[in-house]
C-alpha cells in the first residue's frame, strides 16, 4: 500500500478553536489506508511549507492529504512544495476544514464531524489520483489589440517591451472617441493633447506596430497560438502570429431617433451631447437658453451609462467658458455621481449658475420642454437650444468579433466578462481579453484601468521565451469508445472540442480545456473522461464521505 | 384534412408494395429499406434492396419487429451521407428513433425518404416464432379492429401509432378496406406526382376514427402508468421488478437509441472490480449480488434513455425473462420528457434537453421544490 500522509493546519485559531483536531486525530488514526498524522499550526507559513517537505522527505510519503482552508486558497502553494520535495503534485488532495467546517458550522462538535468524514473521504479518494503530466507547447508572445481608441492606446504602451510584438489594428483614425471632445472632466484637461501626445508615443514606439484604416479579416487558432489575417490600408493581407487577443473596440453613443419624445431630428436645435462637443460648439454663437437632459435612452437599454451625469456637467462649462450670460439648465431623472472627485465638481458647476430640474416626465418640444417635476407637477419651460445627453451602447463591431472569436456577449451586447467582480477583462476563451467601452460603459479612467488590467494579465500569461504551461488537469477522449454523437461539443463551455470528421470522433484541444468537466458528465458512453475526477475517484470519495 | 384514398384490392402489403414498385420503377428511388420475410419464414429482417425482383418478396407491414428499423438504419447510414436516394418505410415509433438518433450524429437524414404507416402494433417476437401462420392471419383482423390483446405490451399503450408527432414524409392510413395516402413533408408532393394521385379526398372519417383510438389507448396508456408507478415505488419495489434480470444485457443491445459504441455497463472501468473492492462491499451492505451492477445499469441506462426512449418496447422483446422494463422505461421516459415538454424524434430542428442550458429551468425546479 501507499504511504499516505495526512497533515493537519490549525490555521492559527481559525480552525483549531472551532474544530476538535485532537478528536480528529484520535478518529482517524484508526484508518490504515494513513501512515502518519502531522499537524502544524499554520502549515502556509515559510515554517510550515518547510515542515511539509521535511516531513515529507523523512517519512517517505507518497501521497498527501492536506486538511486546511479553501484549494482556492493554497492549492498552488503546496503543490510547489510537492514538486519540491519530489512528489507529483497530483497525488494530493486539499480537504477544506476551514471556509466549509470552521467557518460556517458553529457546533463544534458538528464541525468536527463534518471534519472527519471530508478528510475520510480525502482519504479514500486520494489512492486512485494519478500522476499528472504538466504539459508544455511553444507560443507566440505577441499581443493583437483590436480598436485603437485611448483604451487601445493604453493597452499597447502597457503590453509593449523588449521581445515582443505588439500589433493595433484600427478600422478608422486613431484615437477614437477622444477624436470628438474637447475636455475630459473633472480637471477640464485639454482631450486632443492628450490624444495626441499618446499617438506620438506609440507611433514611435519600437514594439509597437500600428495598423489603421485596416481590417481584421479572420482569426484563427487558440491562446497561444493565433494566426489574424488583415487588411491592411493600401489592401494588402498581413498574416500575424500572435498568442494573446485583447479587444478595444468600445462602445457608440445612443442616437435618439427612435424616442419621439426627445424631438431629435424633428426639431433643428435639438443636438446630441456628442455632436454638440464635436462641432455645434466651435461652429455657432451659443445662445441664451440651454437645456441639457440628462438619461437618454436609459429606459429603452435598461441600465445606467455612468458617464452622462458628468459629462453633461462638463459640457455646461464649456458653455459658461464660451458663453458667460447664457442659462444651462440640466434636465436629470437621477443624478449619479460616484467618485472622489464628483461632489466637488458638482458644486462647482452649480455655483456657476447651472440649475438642476429633477424631471420623471418628458417632452421636447419646439423651443421648449414640457415636463413632470418631481412633485408630479406639469411645467413648461422655454430654451433656445437642446441637448441630449444620451447613453453608451455596444459598437456595431460586437457582433462580428463575438462571432469570429466565438465569445459570448450579454443581454445588452456588450461583450461579456468572464466574472463580472473577479474576472472583469477576461473572457471564458482564454487568451482574449476585454477592456473599455466594448465591455460596458465606462468613463476614461475605468477604460484605463482595464487597459491595465487587461495588459498585466496577458502579460503574465504568456512570457518570451518561455513555452506555455498547458492546465494538467484536463478531459480526454477515449478513441476507442467515443462514437462521435458531438454531445460533449455541444455542451463544452470552452469551444475545446471538436468533431474529428473523418474518424467521426470527438477530440480534445487540450490547450483550451479548463478540465470543467461538462463533457465527461453528458458523455453516455464514458469516452470522455477527466484526468482528475475520475469515476472511481469521485465514487472512492462519495463513498467513505457517506459512510 | 386532404389525402388520396384508393381501395385495397388484394392485401394491405401487396397494395403498399405496388406503390414502392411504382416508385422504384420511375426512378425516384434508387433503393427501398424496408422488412422482408426471412427464408426460413418465422422472422423478418431489414433488407436494402436495389434488385427489382426482391422487391416482390417485401412485406412493409410485418406482424412483428424484430429488429427496430432506426437501429438497422443506424448501421446503413452511421459515417455519413449517402449518394442514394432511399426510401424507408417504417412504424412510426422507427421513424421517431431515426430522427432521434441523427440528433445524436448517429444516423444521417440526407437523400432519405420515410413513409409511415397507421401502426396496428406488433406481436412479441417469442411468440411469433412459434405459429407464424396464425399471427400472420392475426395481425390481418388487428388491423381491422384495432384491437391490443395478445400485442407487445408497448403496443397496447403507445399513443404516437399514427401520423401524429411522427416526421415522415408521406402516411399511409388504413380505414375500412381502404389505403389512405396522407402528403406529410413538402417532399411528398413529388412523390404524389409521380403516381398520379391529388390529394383531393376527404380524410375525416378516417380522422375521427384514429382519434376515437387515440383516446382509448391514452386510458389504457394512463391506467398502466398508475399501476407502473405503484408497482416501482421505492428501491425496494425497484429491486423486486427487476428481479428477474440476468444482466445479459440485451435490452441494451436492441434499444435503437443506446448508441454506445461500448456500453459504460460493460467497460472495465464500470465492470470488473478487483474482488477486494467486492469484499468492502459486502462488508458495508452485508452481502451483494452477483452478477453485480444489476440496478446500477437499468437506472443508468434509464438515466441516458429517458429523454430519448420513443418507447418501442424493442428491450422488453428482447429480454429473455420477461422482465418488463419496456413498460418501465415508457413510463419512466413519459415524464421526464413532460418536464422538459419535449417528444423525442418529433421534430429534428428540437435540440435534446440535455443540450440547452436556460438558467430559469433551474429556479423552476427550485420553486417546485419549495411549493411541495
Amino acid at each position: 500500500m501507499t504511504k499516505v500522509g495526512l497533515f493537519l493546519c490549525e490555521c492559527g485559531p481559525n480552525i483549531a478553536e472551532a474544530v476538535d483536531l485532537d478528536k480528529v486525530t484520535e478518529v482517524i488514526k484508526g484508518d490504515k489506508k494513513v501512515a502518519l498524522i502531522e499537524r502544524h499550526r499554520l502549515l502556509c507559513s515559510e515554517d510550515g511549507k518547510k515542515f511539509l517537505a521535511e516531513s515529507i522527505k523523512k517519512n517517505g510519503f507518497e501521497r498527501i492529504v492536506i486538511a486546511a482552508c479553501s484549494p482556492k486558497q493554497h492549492e498552488n502553494t503546496f503543490m510547489e512544495v510537492m514538486t519540491r520535495a519530489g512528489l507529483n503534485p497530483y497525488l494530493f488532495q486539499m480537504v477544506n476544514i476551514r471556509e466549509q467546517c470552521a467557518w460556517m458550522t458553529p457546533d463544534k462538535e458538528l464541525a468536527t464531524q463534518k471534519a472527519i468524514r471530508l478528510i475520510r473521504a480525502a482519504i479514500n479518494r486520494i489512492n486512485y489520483h494519478t500522476p499528472l503530466k504538466q504539459k508544455e507547447i511553444e507560443c507566440s508572445p505577441d499581443v493583437l489589440i483590436i480598436g485603437a481608441g485611448i483604451t487601445g492606446i493604453e493597452t499597447a504602451l502597457r503590453t509593449a517591451q523588449k521581445n515582443r510584438n505588439i500589433y493595433i489594428v484600427e478600422k478608422n483614425e486613431l484615437g477614437g472617441v477622444l477624436n470628438r471632445l474637447q475636455s475630459l472632466y473633472p480637471g477640464m484637461q485639454s482631450a486632443r493633447e492628450l490624444l495626441q501626445k499618446k499617438i506620438k508615443e506609440i507611433k514611435s514606439h519600437p514594439e509597437i506596430k500600428v495598423f489603421q484604416k485596416s481590417k481584421i479579416k479572420e482569426i484563427l487558432g487558440f491562446f497561444g497560438n493565433f494566426i489574424a489575417r488583415i487588411e491592411t490600408e493600401d489592401k494588402k493581407e498581413v498574416k500575424l502570429n500572435i498568442g494573446s487577443i485583447i479587444l478595444t473596440i468600445g462602445g457608440e453613443t445612443f442616437v435618439p431617433a427612435e424616442l419621439p419624445n426627445f424631438g431629435y431630428k424633428k426639431f433643428e436645435n435639438v443636438f446630441t451631447a456628442d455632436e454638440f462637443e464635436n462641432s455645434v460648439i466651435n461652429k455657432e454663437n451659443l445662445p441664451q437658453t440651454i437645456a441639457i437632459v440628462h438619461c437618454v435612452g436609459r429606459e429603452k437599454f435598461g441600465y445606467c451609462s455612468k458617464i452622462c451625469c458628468a459629462n453633461s456637467m462638463k459640457l455646461a462649462r464649456l458653455i459658461k467658458e464660451k458663453s458667460k450670460n447664457t442659462k444651462v439648465f440640466q434636465f436629470y431623472k437621477e443624478l449619479c455621481l460616484p467618485g472622489k472627485e464628483y461632489d466637488q465638481f458638482y458644486k462647482e458647476t452649480k455655483e456657476q449658475g447651472v440649475e438642476f430640474i429633477r424631471y420623471k416626465n418628458i417632452e421636447i418640444g419646439d423651443h421648449k420642454i414640457d415636463y413632470i417635476s418631481e412633485d408630479e407637477i406639469k411645467q413648461s419651460l422655454s430654451v433656445d437650444m437642446i441637448i441630449l445627453s444620451t447613453g453608451l451602447v455596444p459598437g456595431k463591431d460586437t457582433q462580428y468579433f463575438a462571432n469570429l472569436l466565438n465569445i459570448p456577449l450579454d443581454d445588452y451586447g456588450f461583450f461579456k466578462e468572464e466574472h463580472i467582480k473577479l474576472a472583469p477583462v477576461s473572457t471564458i476563451t482564454e487568451g482574449i481579453s476585454i477592456a473599455g467601452g466594448c465591455q460596458g460603459p465606462q468613463d476614461l479612467n475605468d477604460a484605463v484601468i482595464q487597459a491595465g488590467a487587461s495588459a498585466g494579465r496577458t502579460l503574465s500569461s504568456l512570457i518570451p521565451g518561455r513555452r506555455l504551461q498547458v492546465e494538467a488537469k484536463t478531459c480526454e477522449i477515449a478513441d476507442s469508445i467515443c462514437v462521435g454523437c458531438g454531445v460533449c461539443v455541444r455542451v463544452c463551455t470552452y469551444g475545446a472540442l471538436t468533431i474529428d470528421e473523418s474518424k467521426h470522433i470527438s477530440v480534445v484541444n487540450e490547450v483550451l480545456c479548463r478540465g470543467c468537466g461538462n463533457c465527461a458528465a453528458a458523455c453516455p458512453s464514458g469516452a470522455a473522461r477527466h484526468r482528475h475526477f475520475t469515476n472511481q475517484e469521485i465514487y472512492q470519495e462519495e463513498r467513505a464521505m457517506l459512510k | 384534412m386532404k389525402g388520396k384514398i384508393i381501395e385495397i384490392k388484394s392485401d394491405l402489403n401487396t397494395a403498399i408494395k405496388n406503390i414502392i414498385k411504382t416508385l422504384v420503377q420511375k426512378k425516384l428511388f434508387d433503393a427501398v429499406f424496408v422488412p422482408v420475410r426471412i427464408p426460413s419464414r418465422e422472422s423478418f429482417a431489414y433488407l436494402l434492396i436495389k434488385d427489382k425482383e426482391i422487391l416482390e418478396s417485401i412485406t412493409p407491414l410485418p406482424p412483428t419487429m424484430p429488429v427496430q428499423g432506426a437501429r438497422a438504419l443506424k448501421d446503413l447510414t452511421r459515417l455519413g451521407k449517402l449518394n442514394l436516394r432511399i426510401l424507408c418505410i417504417m412504424r412510426p415509433c422507427e421513424i421517431r428513433a431515426a430522427v432521434e438518433l441523427a440528433k445524436l450524429r448517429q444516423i444521417t437524414l440526407q437523400n432519405l425518404t420515410f413513409f409511415s404507416f397507421d401502426c396496428p402494433g406488433v406481436f412479441p417476437t417469442a411468440e411469433y416464432i412459434k405459429s407464424p401462420e396464425k399471427y400472420d392471419q392475426n395481425i390481418i383482423e388487428k388491423i381491422k379492429a384495432w384491437q391490443e390483446d395478445g400485442l407487445r405490451p408497448n403496443c397496447s399503450i403507445c399513443v404516437n401509432f399514427s401520423h401524429y408527432n411522427t416526421p415522415a414524409d408521406l402516411h399511409i392510413g388504413f380505414y375500412r378496406n381502404h389505403l389512405l395516402i396522407y402528403p406529410v413533408s413538402k417532399n411528398s408532393q413529388k412523390i404524389l406526382d409521380i403516381l398520379s394521385y391529388r390529394a383531393e379526398d376527404d380524410l375525416t372519417e378516417w380522422e375521427n376514427s384514429i382519434n376515437t383510438l387515440l383516446k382509448k389507448k391514452k386510458e389504457n396508456r394512463s391506467r398502466k402508468f398508475s399501476l407502473l408507478s405503484n408497482q416501482t415505488k421505492g428501491i425496494e419495489n425497484l429491486e423486486e421488478f427487476f428481479t428477474g434480470c440476468i444482466n445479459c444485457h440485451n435490452c441494451m443491445r436492441v434499444c435503437p437509441i443506446c448508441y454506445c459504441r461500448q456500453c459504460f455497463f460493460e467497460s472495465p472501468e464500470q465492470s470488473h472490480h478487483e474482488a477486494e473492492e467486492y469484499l468492502a462491499r459486502a462488508k458495508e451492505k452485508g452481502g451483494i449480488r452477483f452478477p453485480p451492477e444489476r440496478m446500477v445499469f437499468h437506472l443508468g441506462r434509464m438515466n441516458h434513455m429517458a429523454l430519448s426512449c420513443v418507447g418501442c418496447g424493442s428491450c422488453e422483446d428482447g429480454c429473455p425473462m420477461d422482465v418488463p422494463v419496456g413498460q418501465i422505461f415508457s413510463f419512466i421516459g413519459n415524464e421526464v420528457q413532460k418536464m422538459f415538454d419535449y417528444l423525442p424524434g418529433k421534430n429534428l430542428e428540437e435540440p435534446i434537453p440535455l443540450l440547452t442550458f436556460k438558467e430559469d429551468e433551474l429556479h423552476e425546479y427550485e420553486d417546485t421544490r419549495e411549493k411541495k
